[in-house]
């Protein structure tokens, strides 16, 4: 047999002879089209490695992580979560994304959806109580299209137990919804696309469906919606209620749309363009956004504004954004979370603010940062890369949908729902893992991001 | 209007000798399918930004980094890198299982056997291509290859 290195060599001619690969056609740059840019805008936050540095050892030792602690147990028996219970979409066993329920110390069971229903359980959401749940559903998968869209509402036993109390059909060609609440629980807000199919122009337009809980008779603004992804297993948070109820704010690449619920008007806010995810301030009166095109090869602003217009400012300047949901601000009010990719950055002069590939970072609504480490659960050393990250309804922990930064050895990636304390004493525990790893091959990519799992939402605790 | 037929010229002599890199880099890293629409993105990234890519210390390696985040994310909808079939009737002496056997490598160890074994790199070409230090490259290529042997079942 010929050995391995002069197989290579030979395979490797192949392909550099070959018109259509290695020497394909020069790539040509249209020059007349493709303008030249001048630096994007620089904000009140500029980085330097020396500022990251410093920040980083002032906070590394709340960074550490308890070393040689044993996970917390995932098998008890009782069903009532102590910590308020936190729903996920997974594909775990079958072909579709179904719904879940898991608590904190406790094993996941499946509480919407089966093996055979063929149809995808998306973007749960608790109501701000936590007594009941929306989700999106429709029949079909993301690989073959929506059809028959449902906006569905369902009260939460306190053993998880599910009863739906109403669902509203979207349309015949829609895929599923992903739906937030208002404050007062008493109206639901959600994106409804134009076509349940990825592949069609139209997918990623649509109208913004506002929903009474009470008599269900939706108000529809038309075309207000421009979701972020062709995928609706891909949730940004796209639109958010004020804290005090009274507007709902879209994101629109023409800039933050306002909609008052008292005169059912909207209002743009000044200098948002391109606003691309919002999360609100527990206060009302700041959005933190993600500023930018969304095309990889582009950076991101992280900008807070003033809703009462009275201003933009930015708090991280230029970099990329990784997976995620954009920035979400804690529900103390003290801190936003959000992901940095920092592969890209290596070739930076400004290279130094990273410490890993992917990052979580926590930084104050005046724009100091601290830099998470690589998330490791207690006696493993493989690190789980961020795939979305949420807060805990105390503001006490980080809620990742997470994947293993290297495949195994079948060249698949592990997925995770992991709660990590924002306590560096405290570890992260484990409540979540697929019993098998990506069944659904066109959705799984070596990189983790097919979102075995899918969304995720920690409601507050429902008292028995 | 001087500086910009500067700035052309500049852009037009690198992309001569980074183009046809990127290509084969990314292939070897996302598939041969990915690989031309990433160059293509990551070299009108490099017009675009050519401030910031004359400003990189490592330019082939910074447009490279645009080009694998655009490939990556294309990648989403595929579970393995597209890598061409062995032309059995050109190359008989080569295992057929040897690009599922590539595809089955992690991305650095895949990108550090190709770019080495299959198209001839050096050490140094690799480690600035990828951003990557040699002893890491090392590490890569002595696991990538030890793998490939167990996989194709080869001694040597």
């Amino acid at each position: 047999m010929t050995d391995l290195l002069t197989q290579l060599r030979d395979y490797g001619r192949q392909i550099e002879t070959d018109p259509m690969l290695g020497a394909g056609s020069p790539v040509i740059v249209d020059t007349e089209t493709r303008q030249r840019k001048t630096p994007g805008p620089s904000g009140r936050w500029v980085w330097a490695p020396v500022a990251a540095t410093v920040i980083l050892l002032a906070f590394l030792p709340m960074l550490l992580t308890r070393s040689g602690e044993e996970p917390v147990a995932t098998t008890v028996p009782t069903r009532f979560a102590e910590e308020g219970w936190i729903a996920f979409s997974a594909v775990a066993t079958d072909l579709d994304y179904d719904l879940y329920l898991v608590g904190i110390g406790q094993t996941a069971f499946r509480v919407v959806g089966d093996d055979f229903d063929d149809r995808d359980q998306l973007c749960p959401a608790f109501s701000p109580d936590g007594t009941r749940i929306a989700y999106g559903e429709a029949e079909g998968t993301i690989d073959t299209g929506y059809a028959n869209g449902a906006l569905v509402v369902a009260e939460v036993g306190v053993d998880g137990t599910l009863t739906e109390t109403f669902r509203i059909a979207t349309g015949t060609g829609s895929a599923p919804p992903c739906p937030t609440w208002s404050p007062d629980g008493e109206t639901i807000a959600a994106g409804v696309r134009a076509s349940g199919n990825p592949r069609n122009p139209t997918n990623q337009r649509g109208d913004v469906w506002i929903v009474p809980t009470n008599d269900q008779a939706p108000t529809v603004l038309e075309n207000l919606y421009v979701a972020q992804s062709r995928y609706p297993s891909d949730l940004w948070s796209d639109m958010e209620w004020s804290p005090d109820g009274t507007e709902l704010a879209i994101t629109h690449p023409q800039g933050i749309t306002l909609y008052s619920q008292a005169d059912r008007e909207v209002r743009t806010l000044d200098d948002t363009e391109l606003a691309r995810h919002l999360s609100w301030s527990p206060d009302g009166t700041r959005i933190v956004f993600e500023s930018g095109t969304g095309s990889p090869a582009d950076r991101t602003y992280l900008r807070v504004a003033e809703v009462d217009d009275s201003g933009v400012d930015t708090l991280v300047d230029e970099y990329y954004s990784s997976d995620g949901i954009g920035p979400v601000w804690s529900p103390t009010g003290d801190q936003i979370v959000y992901q940095r990719d920092c592969v890209q950055e290596y070739g930076l002069q400004d290279a130094g603010r990273c410490l890993y590939q992917y990052e979580v970072l926590l930084t104050t609504p005046e724009g100091d940062e601290v830099i998470l480490r690589d998330l490791q659960l207690p006696g493993d050393e493989r690190v789980w890369w961020p795939n979305r990250v949420t807060w805990s309804p105390d503001g006490n922990r980080l809620l990742y949908l997470a994947y293993l930064g290297e495949p195994d050895e079948q060249g698949r990636v592990p997925q995770a729902l992991i709660a990590r304390p924002i306590d560096p004493e405290s570890a992260p525990v484990l409540l979540y893992q697929p019993p098998t790893i990506a069944p659904r091959l066109g959705d799984i990519n070596t990189y983790g991001e097919g979102f075995q799992l899918a969304h995720q939402s920690w409601s507050r605790p429902i008292l028995p | 209007m001087h500086e910009i037929v500067e700035a052309s010229d500049a852009f037009t002599e690198f992309a001569q000798v980074a183009e046809p890199r990127l290509r084969l880099a990314l292939g070897a890293a996302f598939g041969f399918d990915l690989a031309e629409e990433a160059t293509a993105e990551a070299m009108a990234f490099a017009w675009e930004h050519w401030d910031r890519v004359t400003a990189a210390s490592n330019p082939v390696g910074y447009v490279f980094g645009v080009g694998r985040n655009t490939a990556r994310r294309s990648l989403r909808r595929h579970r393995f890198p597209y890598l061409p079939p062995v032309l059995a009737s050109e190359i008989p002496w080569v295992e057929p299982g040897l690009p599922r056997a590539l595809g089955l490598l992690s991305v650095r160890q895949r990108e550090v056997v190709m770019l080495l074994h299959c198209f001839g790199w050096t050490l140094g070409e690799v480690s600035e291509m990828l951003g990557m230090a040699r002893g890491t490259v090392q590490t890569h290529e002595r696991r990538g290859l030890a793998r490939l042997r167990k996989d194709l079942g080869v001694e040597q």
